[in-house]
Formats: C-alpha cells, structure tokens, sequence
C-alpha cells in the first residue's frame, strides 16, 4: 500500500485551515487580551462558545448513532445488564442521602448555571435581590471551575425551570448513564462479565454514591471522560469525518468538564494521528477545524489564577508556596494508600476495587506493552484503553504532585474518581490475558458483587464518612430552614451568601452588612424584608464551654440578635440563625417589629406614582 | 360550432328555484337577526335574557356543534385513528413543545381581574345556569349562596367550558387552568394540521416551534383567561374552513358556521372571522360551482342575536368599560399614535422584558411581505389556476387577523408593550408563525437549505431570547398586583378555618371564588354598624383587612393608601406586612368597631332594634 507523500499531506487546505484555527486560537486565547478584559470576554461570551461546542457535538452524535438508533431492536439488548444497570444505580442513590456535598464547588457550579440560565452569562452571583417582583441577580464574580457542567444544570434549568435541587437531578440521571458506559467499555473489553465486574464494582464504591446524590461535577467528568475513551474506540474503527467530529468534540467538552481532565487530551491526539495513520490520509471536519477557535475561553478563564492568588486556596494548607511540587509525592502517596485501603468505614472507598485493581496494574501495564507491540492487531477499544491509560498515569501522577493530593481528604476524595476508573481500564485489560474462558471473569465479577453487599451498601447505609464534614452538615441545615421559610423575602447575612442567593432568597455577607449598615436601617425601617436573619458558628472551649463566635461572623455591637433556631452539628460546634430585632442608628434604635405612624397618601394617582417611582429608586440604591 | 357559454353558479340563486327560495329564506334570518338583536329587544331585556337564557343557547350550540363534529369524525375514522396510531416526529414535536409551553410560565393569574371575573362567572354557571358574575356571597345555613351578581361584558363560551368541567368533577378553581392547560395540545395540533397542509411536514413541525417558543404563549396557556381558549378556537374554525374548502358539503359547512359562533363568544373581537368565515362559504359555494344554502346556515345569523344583545348591554353601561382617566371613547383615532409605537415595541423588543418572540415577529413579517409579492405576481401574471384551499383559508383569515390588529390600534387598552395588553397580539402571531411556515416551506422548493436555517434559526432564538425570557418572566412576575393577591390568599388560607369576612383593597371576587366572603374597603367604610353587628353575632368571628401601604417620599414614610383607609371607627391589628415593589401590602385584624350613628333622617334600618345599638 502507498503510503501519503508529505507533499500531498502539505497540501491538503482542510490541514492547513486546522492549523491555522488552532494558532489563531493561541494567539487570542494568550496573547490579546489582558487579565480583567479576558474574564470579562468569557464572562459575555463563555455560555454561548459551549452551546456551540455542545450542539455540534450532539449533532455528531446524531450523525454516528442514528441509523444504529433506528436499527435498534427490543429483541438485540442485553435486559439482564440493563436491570443491573437500573439496579446498582438504585442502590447507590438510596443508600446516600441528596445534598450539596463539597460546598464551595457545588454551590459555585449552581450560581454559575443559574447566571448560565438567567442571563447566558457565566459569573457566580454574589449579589441578588427580589425588587419588583421577580429575583434579580445583581452582581457576581467570575469563577475558576470550567463551564460544562453549569452549562448541562443550566440546560436542565431552561427546559425544567430553575431549581437548585436540579443539580441532584443530573448527577442521579448522570449516575445511570455512567454505568451504562462502564457496562459497554467492560461488554468491549472483556465480555458481558467484563460490563458486570465494571457496573458492580462501581456500585460498591461509596464514593461514586456519594458523588452521585450530590451537585458536582464529577459524575459528569467521569461520563464524558469515558465517552471519550469509547468514540475513540469508534474513530479507530470507523476513521471518518462524523466519528473524528464526535470523538474531538467530546474531547473538548470532558478538557471544560475538570480542570485536570486536560490531560487526557493527550491521548485524544495521539488516537486521532493514529487514526489518520492507519487512514493513511489526514481525515478533518469543519466542526474539527474550528475545534480550537472554541477552546479561547478555556486559557482566557484560566487567567483567574493569574488575578487571584487565592483561586489556588493554597491558603487552606498553610505553608503551601506552590500548587505543583515532586516534594508533595511521598506524602501524597501515603496518602493515597491511606484511602485506598483504609477500612469502610472511615473512607468512601471500596476495598474489593482497590485491591483487585492495583493488582490488575501491572499486569495491565504488561498487556499494554505486548499490545502496543501489535497495535494494528488489537481491537479499537483496546487500543483507545491502552492510549487513555497514559491519560490515567498522567491524572494519577498531577494528583500526587499537587499541594492537596491527598485522597484522604474530605475534599479531595472525589478526585480519586478518574483514578478508580483507570483501575477498572487496568482489571479489565488485564483479565481476559489470564484465560480465554469465561469463568474467571465471572468469579471476578462474583467477588465484585460480594464486596458491594458486604462492604458498600452497609459502608453506604451509615456514610460515616460524611459526617466529619461540617460546612457540608451546615449547608444542609440551612437548606432545612429555608424549607420552613418558603415565602424567601427575607434577608439573610452569612459568609456563604452565594448559598442563599441560588435559592432565590437575598443574602449578603457580614463585612458588606457592617459597611452598609445605613442601608440595613433603611431597609429594617421600612419593612423590606419580612425578617433579617444572620448565620452564625459559635465554637465551643472544651475545657471551659465557653462558646465564641467564630471569625468574621461578629456584625457587631450596634445589631440586636434574637436567636432564632440553633443546632450543635458537631460536639464542639454550635450553628444558629438570629433575627435582628433592632439595629443601633447612633442614639436611636430602629426596630423591626415597630410600624411607624401612617404619613397622608396624597390623592392624585399620579403624584402617587411618582413617590413610588422615587422611593423604588432610593431602595434599589440601599441594596445591600 | 362554438359552445354554449355556461352560465355563472351564481345566477341559480336569481333563478327562481329552490336555490333562490333558500337564499330569501338566509336574508330573512339575517334580517330578522338584525332587528331582534338590535331593534326589537330592548336593553333591560336583553341582559335578562343573557342572564337567564345564555346557558341554555351556549349549550345548544356546543352540543350541536360537539355532534356534528362526531359525525365528521365517524366518516373520517381512517385518517385520524391512523395518525394517532403513528403520530410520528410531528407527534413527539406537538407533544414536547407542549410540556415546553406548560412549563414556560408558572401557573396563576396573569391578568387582573379579567380571569376572576371569568372564574366567578363559572362558578355561577354550574350553579345557578344563569350567567352572571358574583361579587358578593356569603355562608348562609352551610352554603356559600351568591347575594349579588352583575353581567359582565365578557363573551362566555369559555366560562361555559369550564362550567362543564366543574359538572363534570366537582367546582375547583384550578379547573380554568385544566381548561387552559388542555386548550395547548389541541392548539398546537390544530396549528400542524393546517400549515402541513399549506407547505409541507416540516412546516407544519416549524409553525408548531414558532409558537412554542412564544414566550406569550406560555403565559397564557398557564393563565385563567381565554386567550388560549380564543386562539384555539381561531385555530379550529381555520381548521374547519380548510376542511371545508376541500370538500363543501352541508356536514362541513354546519361544522364551520357553529364554530363560527362559538368563537364569537370566545372573546369580543373574534367576531371579525365572522367576515373571513362568509368569504370561505362563498369560496365554497364557487367550488362546488353551486350555492349550499343550508339550514344550518339559514339559521346561523340567528345564533348572533345573543351577541348583539351582549354587546348592546356593554355599550349601554360604561361602567364595564374600564376607561382611564381622560378617556371618553372605546375606539378612537387619538390612540392609534401610542399603540402603534407600543406595538412597534412590542414585537421587537429583544430584552426578554417582554413576552415577545422578535424571531417570529421577524419572521412574520418577511413572509407578510413575500405573501403579498406572491398575490402581487399572481395578479401580474393574471393566474387562473385556483388557489389550494389551505392557502384560500390563510388568505381570508389572514385578511381577519389583519383587520382585528387594526382594529385594535384604535382601541384605548391596546399598546401591546403593556403586559396586560400583549395577549392581544396572539392571533396576529398565529397568522405570523403560518405564513411564515408558508414562506419557509416555498422557498425551500427553490433553494435548499432555507427550512433547515429556519429551523437553526428557530433553535438560536430559543436559547438566546425564548429560554431567557422565560427564565425570568419579567411580563408576569413584575405585576406585582397578582403577588399581593397570592400573598394575601396563602396568609388567610393558612390561619385557622373559621367564619371571616374580607375588606379587600382589590376585588372580593378572588375572595368569593375561594369561598372567602369579602366587600371592598368603600362599602365596609359604610357599613361599620352591620360588620359590628355580625362580628357580635359570631356570624364572622374573624375580620381581616388588606390595604395598600405608599411610600410618601424616597426615605419610604408610609402612609395607608387613600382609598383602602377605613374610618376611625374600626380599630386594627396589623398581622402582617409584606413589600411589593415599592409598596406595601398590610393585613390587619378588625379588633373591634364602634357603634356610628346614621346621619340624622337615615334610619339604620338593618340595625335598628337588633343587637348592634349603643346600648349594646
């Protein structure tokens, strides 16, 4: 066969347009704008550069599956997978219980689908107020995760209507559709028991429930992380335009799904020119050739940790000076071990997964190599797993280097995820090298569903595991005090504002309430709000009982509390909301309860307007 | 030799044979309509026969019509069975843009107090079979009896709908907006069927999206009034004379001329398609290449009479006008200026502030404008070749919805960049969403690709003006009016059931139809002695207050609103307050009321030798 001559490949306009899209790409996406104007650029244009992608990507989709889709018959699936599927996906929603799990990740994606979804902006709102009737979002910032899972909530928002729980909604369907993608690379890899080994081991990992009932965006990053993986199976086999345009296109969706999926592009491009190899001619779409003019915003918003020093947080480890260090690795490494093998009860992990697939590694690793060996022998979806397994050592590797790698960590638990689905890529590589026959896959798969009943579902039932985590226990009981306050034309002060306001209630933090303080007066005089309440930690002296406020929550002396509702969330931990009754103006004392003499309306209608019209003018200026 | 020219259709109704006789007996009905509606029946007279005999007519014609309808559908069992069992993409296409358009607004009141109004006369419907609307009623012996009711102006076939409903499952207030909620389907169906019937499936499926992505739509398909009951039924009769055009035969023509009727009575204007519905008869009539002079038909002008005397009985009591201040006529040429700039506005205003589509105004009028070079080539060229009937049917009732916007440029209430207002437009984007399917489906016979970048261009519009809007629904949440209302019913309904009576700053029908006595502020400011008397009675053992609180300057300083203060003789509790914009809802408790005595010469009659006397 004739190989392409370079002179032809030079040739070739689509190549060249592609490179040029792609320059132009870095040009603008690192070089024209400055800081401030780059966040403001994505902020007006980020949504609709990701509908973009979306839709072409749906339409890609459409194009690869849609004559399967009609061909489909009842009679060609596999039912039995399908109620495991339905089954392990029930279990792992029921056993844990729905709610914002990692607060300031969740909380930001949902203020950041709701500006998505209101305004087709993307900031995270900070300030918003009900002024006439309906909620008004006024003020926010830009914030540093990607955009495509507040893209999807936004989506489910526009034809749903607006509801933070719909975060929960997502990640449930999410879970259903990522088993089901577990069960197909497993069917590809290893056979109808290799897709019962994936969807069961999955459904003994509490961390996947825990991740599933919550408002992240990891459930999303594993699916498309893993659809990647398998339209690249698809390229490989097909080597068309309509499969190059899926398989790229979920690319750059699963790079603005997590900040560290990036590294799976890595492979991604080492499929497509392996693609084009075996093609032997360079095989381009025009939505490919435009793939990286849609990329701008992702190095544009990247710019935010240029601008803000704590995007990083480097602040919650003290001592930290840079995010990425080898010196990290031995820790984050024990760390590691801490959580893979810990005992059930004290990590969300699952000890049957962790140890077949850390057993599996090598021996994968082993495979990998005979199978790069005869490359063109191995099937398209063991060729796409081997090539995503460096996208797997590369993840596993950035975690370890990274200042808060520690898969121990409350927070940081969730980002093992990827890895524990490169631990099934590793088992199911190297199973099917063991024994042609069927049998010890399905002892496997045996020992998969052994470890679930024994060992997740009981880890599931009690999530002990969750309990450490206050702010997570904190959001959920003012999630519970909104429930009994459903009219949400009250006023809210708290430190995680954002939580208040993707609830549609106003909120403001306690530094702006004590520099606004007149405005406060204005509004407690004139019965704004049907209450003002503010949120507050008291941390409790175990010697002494004494309990003090924790920092930055104090408004002050010139505000009268009342404290409304309190609950002790952890022994040495008091959360309690207040209600100002009064607020000290100088000399005066400007109650809440107190309803001031009626002034004389005049009766011209349209002076009356008019003193509407001014007052509505002055109250939008007095919001905090 | 030459053959003989036949002559003219027509002149068989000048020929003196039974086609004739027909056609006398047609003018005489409608000379008889004429007089009996206008001249014969005084006013008084008229209103009492709404009142009383208005259920009974609504009923005929309805059932009338409903039996007809069976009879066309039993001999067109084949065509529809065989669509409802494959209904195929524009099945799934009708069926998501309906949950689509049922989820793009929340459920409620949108316009007061038009939709009180038509819930209060169906309530009164199912119960009394007259039509009236009630605003005062009380709890006497267990039953919540109606004390007074007046007639509205509005047409009732509506509130006659959901009369049936509540028949049929019990009285509900919720029932108007099952009504409603039922009305967008059959709508959207009816919108597929004729614009595939003019250009073609995808078409059809385009003119569905249109109006899906109207955000006017959603608000009023989720809204007690009867816009989306009056679009369907503009929908249907167009339907019919489609159906008639095709083939006129006497089952189609009774078909068309009853739904005739009934959307006359779906809202004042809609009697305009009266003119485009007589022009497709006469079409019609062309066709068959003979006159069809029915006795459906003969008796049709007689089934307006009842529309005349409502009319009259309107135009008789200005009162029922709303008129604003400085205004003296309904229709005038002085408002033409300010509700063509607010149409103007209106249609293409791309703030989401408003609940118009700018792509379907745009849309529309490009295929206006295309429509109109077609009939202008037509006339050129002097084509013969008769137009389809789905075009015909357009044609006529294009022609209606034209003189319907017209129309209501000279009316007083009409700028639609007024939210109460903007429902006007529906049936104009109705005509809007078919032409320009009609367009859309035209040109892609010519060049390729322009119904698949009406239908890009449909989905650009969804997400970056339709979703939006509907996100926010500035035109519905902003009227504040509707949230007080809300506030004020979920605050009474969750205190303890007992007998109360409302002072109402607004309505008492919002009240009454949530069987909560209620008088306006005005009579309670009149009537302390009987409130004083009933609340020592224990008739009402509760007496709440709602008044409308006013900023009196920038710093708030609020004082009672005028009209809603009640004279010193009523001692009040606030319970609650809540803001609205800029302004105050307050609900008070009627802690007591002291005794006044009558001006000197009026006897308090009622009171006089009962409980409520000083001595008391």
């Amino acid at each position: 066969m004739d190989s392409p001559s370079t002179r032809a490949i030079a040739a070739d306009r689509r190549l060249w347009l592609f490179v040029l899209s792609g320059l132009l790409a870095f040009v603008v996406g690192f070089f024209t704008l400055s800081g401030d104007a780059a966040i403001v650029f994505v902020s007006r244009t980020g949504y609709w550069f990701i509908l973009v992608t979306f839709v072409l990507w749906a339409r890609s989709l459409g194009l690869l599956f849609g004559p399967e889709l009609r061909a489909w018959r009842p009679k060609k699936a596999d039912w039995s997978t399908g109620a495991l599927i339905v089954v392990c996906g029930i279990v792992l929603i029921v056993n844990n219980t729905f709610g914002f799990k990692i607060i300031m990740d969740e909380v930001m994606l949902l203020g950041t689908s709701m500006s998505m979804h209101f305004d087709r902006t993307v900031f995270t709102p900070m300030r918003g107020n009900d002024i006439q009737g309906a909620f008004i979002l006024m003020d926010g910032i830009m914030d540093k995760r990607p955009l495509f899972f507040p893209f999807v909530l936004s989506l489910l928002h526009d034809f749903t209507g607006y509801r933070p729980a719909n975060a929960f909604v997502l990640n449930g369907a999410l879970t259903f559709v990522y088993l089901w993608l577990v069960s197909v690379l497993g069917r590809r890899l290893a056979g109808r028991p290799g897709a019962w080994i994936g969807v069961l081991l999955f459904a003994g990992l509490p961390l996947l429930g825990q991740n599933a009932t919550g408002g992240g965006f990891e459930l999303l990053n594993l699916v498309m992380i893993l659809a990647t993986l398998l339209l690249g199976a698809r390229w490989l086999e097909r080597r068309d335009a309509v499969s190059l345009t899926a398989f790229c296109f979920s690319a750059l969706l699963m790079a603005q799904t997590r900040y560290e999926s990036v590294v799976f592009l890595v492979p991604v491009a080492i499929l497509v020119v392996w693609g084009w190899v075996l093609e032997r001619r360079i095989v381009l779409s025009w939505p490919v050739m435009i793939a990286p003019l849609l990329l701008i915003p992702y190095p544009l918003q990247h710019r935010i940790f240029d601008l803000r020093a704590s995007a990083w947080e480097m602040a919650s480890r003290p001592g930290t000076e840079t995010p990425f260090s080898l010196s990290y690795l031995p820790t984050n490494l024990a760390h590691a071990v801490a959580f893979f093998f810990a005992k059930p009860s004290d990590q969300p992990n699952s000890l049957v997964f962790s140890i077949l697939g850390w057993i599996a590694v090598p021996f994968a690793l082993l495979a990998a190599m005979r199978l790069l060996k005869q490359f063109r022998k191995a099937t398209t979806t063991e060729a796409a797993a081997v090539i995503f397994a460096l996208g797997f050592i590369a993840h596993f590797l950035l975690m370890m280097v990274y200042f808060w790698g520690r898969f121990d960590d409350f927070v940081i638990r969730r980002l093992s995820l990827p890895v524990h689905l490169g631990l099934l890529v590793a088992i199911l590589l190297a199973l099917p090298r063991f024994s042609t026959s069927l049998r010890p896959r399905w002892f496997v798969a045996g020992l998969a569903a052994l470890g679930m009943l024994a060992l997740g579902i009981p880890a599931m039932a009690t999530h002990a595991y969750d309990q450490e985590y206050l702010p997570g226990r904190e959001t959920a009981w003012r999630l519970q005090f909104m429930a009994q306050h459903p009219q949400k034309d009250y006023l809210v002060i708290d430190n995680d504002c954002t939580l208040w306001i993707t609830n549609e209630i106003s909120s403001t933090p306690v530094l702006q309430a004590q520099k606004n303080i007149k405005a406060l007066i204005f509004h407690l005089r004139n019965h704004s709000f049907s209450a003002m309440y503010v949120f507050q930690r008291l941390n409790v002296d175990p010697k002494t009982g004494r309990e003090t406020l924790r920092p930055g929550d104090d408004l002050g002396p010139d505000f009268v509390l009342k404290p409304v509702v309190q609950q002790r969330l952890q022994t040495l931990t008091i959360s309690r909301i207040s209600r100002i009754v009064a607020i000290h103006d100088g000399a005066t004392v400007v109650e809440a309860d107190r309803i001031p003499p009626d002034k004389t309306v005049p009766k011209d209608p349209k002076v009356v307007e008019k003193e509407r019209q001014a007052y509505l003018e002055n109250f939008v200026k007095q919001l905090p | 030799m030459e053959p003989i020219p036949e002559k003219p259709w027509w002149r068989r109704l000048l020929s003196g044979g039974p086609d004739t006789r027909r056609a006398l007996l047609l003018l005489l009905s409608g000379v008889l309509a004429v007089q009996v509606g206008f001249v014969w029946v005084g006013t008084h007279e008229a209103e009492q026969l709404i009142i009383h005999g208005g259920y009974y007519y609504i009923l005929g014609v309805f059932a009338a019509f409903v039996a007809l309808s069976l009879k066309l559908l039993g001999e067109r069992r084949a065509v529809w069975l065989g669509w409802l069992r494959r209904p195929g993409w524009p099945g799934l296409v009708i069926a998501l843009a309906t949950v689509f358009v049922l989820m793009g607004d929340p459920f409620g009141h949108k316009i007061l107090f038009d939709e009180y109004v038509l819930q209060s006369t169906a309530r009164y419907m199912h119960e009394t079979r007259q039509i009236g609307t009630v605003y005062r009623s009380y709890w006497l012996d267990g039953t919540f009896l109606p004390i007074d009711a007046f007639l509205d102006k509005r047409p009732y076939f509506f509130a006659f709908l959901v009369c049936l409903v509540h028949d049929l499952t019990g009285y509900r207030v919720a029932n108007l907006f099952l009504v409603n909620a039922a009305c967008v389907p059959v709508f959207l169906g009816l919108t597929y069927y004729f614009a595939s019937s003019l250009a073609g499936r995808r078409a059809g499926i385009l003119a569905v999206l249109l109006l899906a992505t109207l955000p006017l739509l959603a608000q009023n398909a989720t809204g007690a009034g009867m816009e989306m009951h009056n679009l369907t039924m503009i929908a249907l009769t167009l339907c019919l004379a489609l159906l008639y055009l095709r083939k006129p035969d006497a089952l189609r023509l009774a078909l068309l001329c009853l739904s005739t009727v009934l959307l006359s009575q779906s809202r004042y204007e809609s009697v305009i398609f009266v003119g485009p519905v007589a022009f497709v008869i006469w079409s019609g009539w062309a066709r068959r290449r003979e006159p069809l002079i029915t006795g459906t038909l003969i008796a049709t002008p007689l089934l307006f009479i009842p529309y005349a005397w409502h009319n009259r009985v309107l135009s008789a009591t200005p009162l029922l006008w709303q008129l604003q201040e400085g205004q003296t006529a309904r229709f005038s040429t002085a408002y033409l200026d300010e509700n063509l700039r607010g149409a103007w506005h209106f249609f293409f205003d791309v703030h989401g502030d408003l609940a118009d589509s700018w792509w379907l105004s745009a849309l529309g009028l490009a295929a206006l404008l295309y429509v109109l070079w077609l009939g202008l080539r037509r006339s050129r060229r002097r084509e013969t070749a008769p137009l389809t009937p789905a075009s015909y049917a357009l044609v006529a009732f294009g022609l209606g919805a034209a003189v319907h916007l017209t129309l209501l440029q000279f009316y007083y209430w009409a700028r639609f960049d007024d939210v109460i207002a903007s429902r006007f437009s529906l049936p104009t984007y109705f005509v809007a969403a078919l032409c320009a399917a009609l367009m859309a489906g035209r040109l892609e016979q010519r060049w390729k690709g322009v119904m698949r970048a009406a239908f890009w261009g449909t989905g650009l519009y969804l997400f970056a003006g339709a979703i939006p809007a509907m996100a926010t629904h500035l035109y519905t949440s902003q009227n504040t009016v509707a949230a007080e209302l809300r506030w004020e019913l979920s605050f009474v309904q969750a205190r303890p059931k007992v007998p109360r009576l409302i002072i109402a700053d607004k309505s008492t029908m919002p009240w009454i139809i949530h069987d909560i006595p209620a008088i306006i502020a005005t009579v309670a400011a009149q009537r302390g002695n009987q409130i004083r008397y009933h609340m020592q009675q224990q008739t009402f053992q509760e007496v709440l207050v709602t008044q409308s609180i006013r900023p009196t300057s920038p710093n708030g300083d609020f004082g009672v609103n005028p009209a809603d203060r009640l004279p010193p003789q009523f001692h009040l509790r606030t319970l609650a307050e809540k803001r609205f914009g800029g302004r105050l809802e307050r609900i008070s408790l009627v802690e007591s009321v002291d005794y006044k005595a009558p001006p000197p010469g009026k006897a308090d009659a009622k009171s006089s030798g009962n409980a409520a006397t000083p001595k008391d």
